[in-house]
């Protein structure tokens, strides 16, 4: 399950941010101070965006699954933002569709296969567009936790 | 069931190439399909491609140009959840033309 292995320190639900390197300094940043990626990993994510970009329009909502491979990752952990005013990310396999990110699910993965499971589940969750739209209204970490529980209860 | 060999192709060749791959393994199994998947990095799809030993290509990153001798298909409506159907309906099409 998501929700069991989601740690508060990585969870921001007023994220401050005006650009796409701002969250990733942010949220990577975290996710390096709990060590679970390495000191590279802020500027792997900074430097894949601009090649590949990871914000998706679910419906319309933005949402955004920034991520690196997983040679800067030390263990498998996911940190979520939820961004006070929606920051601009290109959609991922294009080069001009703006995506305004409100969401940030930032996957750090260090071994695909063993995270099926749990990058399955992430996939539904972002489907899920009254997910999306509770997730946007929270503000509190605990509220994010469980959205994300209940939705998950009912896969 | 018809063995099938796909290659998922994704930016960092783990995330989002892995979610596609998943969702083909289930939904083709249903169609008669027994799907193996790989997945790589746009960089490594040409030469993946050429060694023959895959029957499609899907991808959420757009592939670098080349002779690829195989469908290419754009999997991100497996992402998004939307249209679903009609990317693995172009996957199965894209078999059935390969003869398999």
């Amino acid at each position: 399950m998501i929700w069991e292995d989601l740690n508060e320190k990585l969870i921001v639900p007023d994220l401050e941010a005006e650009s796409s390197s701002d969250i990733f300094r942010r949220l990577g940043g975290l996710l390096v101070s709990e060590g679970y990626c390495k000191d590279t990993y802020v500027q792997a994510l900074i430097d894949r965006e601009k090649e590949f970009p990871t914000g998706i329009n679910m419906g319309n909502i933005g949402i955004a699954i920034p991520h690196t491979d997983r040679g800067h990752v030390n263990s498998g952990k996911v940190a979520i933002g939820i961004l006070k005013e929606p920051v601009h990310f290109y959609q991922m396999g294009s080069t001009d569709v703006a995506v305004n990110v409100k969401i940030v699910f930032m996957l750090a993965v260090d071994d695909p296969e063993a995270h099926l499971p749990f990058l399955q589940r992430v996939l539904l969750v972002l489907q899920d567009q009254q997910v999306l739209e509770r997730l946007m209204q929270v503000k509190s970490k605990q509220e994010i936790i469980h959205i994300i529980k209940e939705k998950e209860q009912e896969l | 069931m018809t063995a099938v060999n796909i290659l998922s192709v994704c930016g960092s060749g783990t995330v989002t190439s892995s979610m596609v791959a998943t969702k083909l393994k289930e939904k083709l199994k249903d169609r008669g399909y027994s799907v193996t998947t790989t997945e790589a990095r746009p960089t490594e799809a040409l030469n993946l491609a050429q060694s023959g030993r895959f029957d499609v290509i899907t991808h959420t990153s757009p592939l670098p140009s080349g002779d690829y001798g195989i469908p290419t298909i754009n999997a991100f409506a497996c992402l998004i959840g939307m249209g679903e159907d009609q990317f693995f309906d172009e996957v199965v099409a894209a078999l059935k033309a390969a003869g398999k």
